[in-house]
């Protein structure tokens, strides 16, 4: 059963298509991935989903309930951590949690019970009742997702998680998104601009650009339906190896060969230059990343480094500041 | 219903706190009446006379002012902190849950009118100092004056703080509104000798009626009807806090 459908969902600013007819579903327990650079339309979609813009045109039911009709059903029946910080720093990370527990009017009698639990699952019990202000930018993105968790939602929406957090932190805060839906059998919408983000952790994958959902399907499945895979040979004699294998190139005396399932194909190319007495020193494969789909399918990169870098300081700024 | 409850009293808490935790916040809240009474009070009344004989000491006459005047501040600029709260993300957090708009806006009227109050208390307290007495059993309405006199201002800088998006434009409004509405609301002077023109700008400000109604309470002397004042006030109120929710819930 599909807990998130979304049909032909359109959002537009004045002339500006930021949501362009995106479509998808999400399955009960799955991880599912927006992926796609700035500005692309992740958070708008995710804003939608969340009630808290309107869509111009299209149907979205989240948990069985319209977003339209039924705004304050799909409110409690979702938990969301916003691309930005929205804690109250002058708090401890306890008010902020009870504080949230009235506002989703969690049972009190569990109340208390839930906040430990959750408190707990991001390994911030010691925290409990330290003012927000005096957290890291890694501890304040655990506390949200454990915020997000108390009214017990049925799907968890992530935006952005891991934006700005050094790589360290990141890790963990993939460990605890992948322990949710481990122990917990919990529905995630995510939406990132990094890759290595979307292969370790999206069952599916929805890839949106200008709007647009332009690929929908598993990581893996994207990745074999791109003929992607590089063999890379180092041979004693590069110059004939070019002529027995078919659409291949000679990089400094590398033999570099595109096909599709290299790990398939590898032993007959092996033994078919063996045969003709090419002497092969080393095989190296090159698997396709998504950023390789992202470029075959648009173009251009998910993101240009130097982009990415004053990203990264802005939003440190943005965690660590205030 | 009891789930709006639930949630409007978590809003007010929040408040509360964000309140006592500022230090400084609570240390000026404290001193500047104080300096108001001490030097404001003592230095006009030392060479001001009143031309009826109504009042013998400017000091007591300003008194029930100087709380009207810090309700006020306070309250009207409190409806910053729901432009605070857009621009370090909490509001995110409050739109985002199963709740009505209203219930953050009561929410937030409830808690920062609990915060004035204790405000307005401990310069009531003040009183002993200055040698200003009146009846006990007018406490729990001086109280309840308070509370309206603080909602109904809370209420007004909130709907107006929903016009703006930045704090730096909002403050600069309420600079524009707060000397006026103050300096007209007879907390400083009597109202009753004044050119027509004056008097009636007066009458047009409602924190003259806020003023007249602790004036009746603490010293038993109005300008006004006491029951007109409880009218202006307690419609003041509603009116502002209805408009605000309203805006709020356009707004966002």
């Amino acid at each position: 059963m599909s807990v998130i459908i979304v049909k032909d969902l359109k959002k537009h600013f004045k002339s500006v298509k930021a949501v362009d007819g995106i479509s998808f579903n999400i399955g009960e327990g799955q991880i599912f991935g927006l992926l796609g650079p700035n500005g692309a339309g992740k958070t708008t979609s995710i804003k939608i989903l969340a009630t808290l813009l309107k869509p111009s045109s299209g149907n979205v039911t989240v948990c069985g309930y319209d977003v339209n009709l039924n705004s304050s059903k799909v409110r409690s029946s979702i938990g969301i951590v916003f691309q930005e910080p929205s804690l109250d720093v002058e708090l401890t990370a306890f008010e902020n949690l009870i504080l949230h527990a009235r506002l989703y009017n969690v049972p009190r009698s569990e109340t208390m019970s839930r906040i430990s639990d959750v408190l707990e699952l991001v390994d911030l019990s010691d925290k409990r009742n330290i003012q927000v202000k005096n957290f890291s930018g890694g501890m304040k993105r655990r506390l949200e997702i454990a915020r997000g968790l108390i009214h017990h939602p049925r799907v968890l929406f992530l935006d952005e998680p891991t934006l700005g957090l050094d790589p360290q932190t990141r890790s963990k805060i993939w460990d605890y998104i992948l322990k949710l839906k481990k122990e917990k059998k919990m529905t995630i919408l995510l939406t990132t601009h990094y890759m290595e983000e979307a292969e370790l952790l999206c069952d599916m994958v929805g890839i949106i650009d200008n709007g647009k959902i332009i690929a929908l399907d598993s990581v893996s499945k994207l990745k074999n339906d791109l003929k992607g895979d590089v063999i890379i040979l180092d041979v004693d004699d590069s110059e004939s190896a070019v002529k027995i294998l078919k659409n291949s190139k000679n990089f400094d005396g590398r033999v570099h060969l595109s096909v599709r399932n290299a790990d398939k194909k590898l032993a007959q190319i092996l033994s078919k230059l063996s045969k003709k007495g090419v002497i092969i020193k080393s095989v190296n494969i090159k698997k396709p990343s998504l950023n390789d789909v992202f470029l075959s399918l648009t173009g251009k990169q998910i993101r240009d480094e130097k982009a990415n870098d004053n990203d990264w300081v802005k939003n440190r700024m943005r965690w660590h500041g205030h | 219903m009891i789930s709006e409850f639930r949630a409007v009293y978590g809003i007010a808490i929040r408040e509360v706190k964000r309140f006592f935790r500022a230090r400084s916040r609570v240390f000026s809240s404290i001193f500047m009446p104080l300096f108001w009474l001490v030097i404001f009070g003592t230095g006009l009344g030392a060479s001001m006379k009143f031309s009826n004989s109504t009042f013998t000491n400017y000091t007591a006459f300003v008194f029930p002012g100087v709380i009207a005047l810090n309700l006020f501040m306070r309250s009207i600029g409190a409806g910053v902190n729901i432009l605070v709260d857009k621009q370090y993300g909490f509001m995110k957090e409050m739109l985002v849950a199963p709740i009505s708009r209203v219930s953050i806006v009561v929410g937030k009227v409830l808690g920062n009118s609990f915060t004035s109050l204790i405000q307005g208390c401990l310069i009531l307290m003040l009183a002993i100092l200055f040698d200003i007495s009146f009846p006990l059993i007018n406490i729990p309405f001086i109280i309840f004056t308070m509370l309206l006199i603080s909602a109904g201002f809370l209420g007004l800088g909130m709907m107006i703080a929903t016009f703006f998006e930045s704090v730096q434009g909002f403050q600069l409004m309420i600079n524009l509104f707060v000397m006026p509405v103050f300096m007209l609301s007879g907390a400083l002077f009597p109202i009753d000798n004044l050119p027509s023109w004056l008097s009636l700008l007066t009458k047009l400000d409602p924190l003259t009626y806020g003023v007249d109604l602790l004036r009746y309470l603490i010293l038993g002397v109005s300008f006004f009807n006491p029951v007109l004042d409880v009218l202006v006030v307690v419609g003041f109120t509603v009116f502002t806090v209805i408009i605000a929710a309203l805006a709020f819930n356009r707004r966002n």
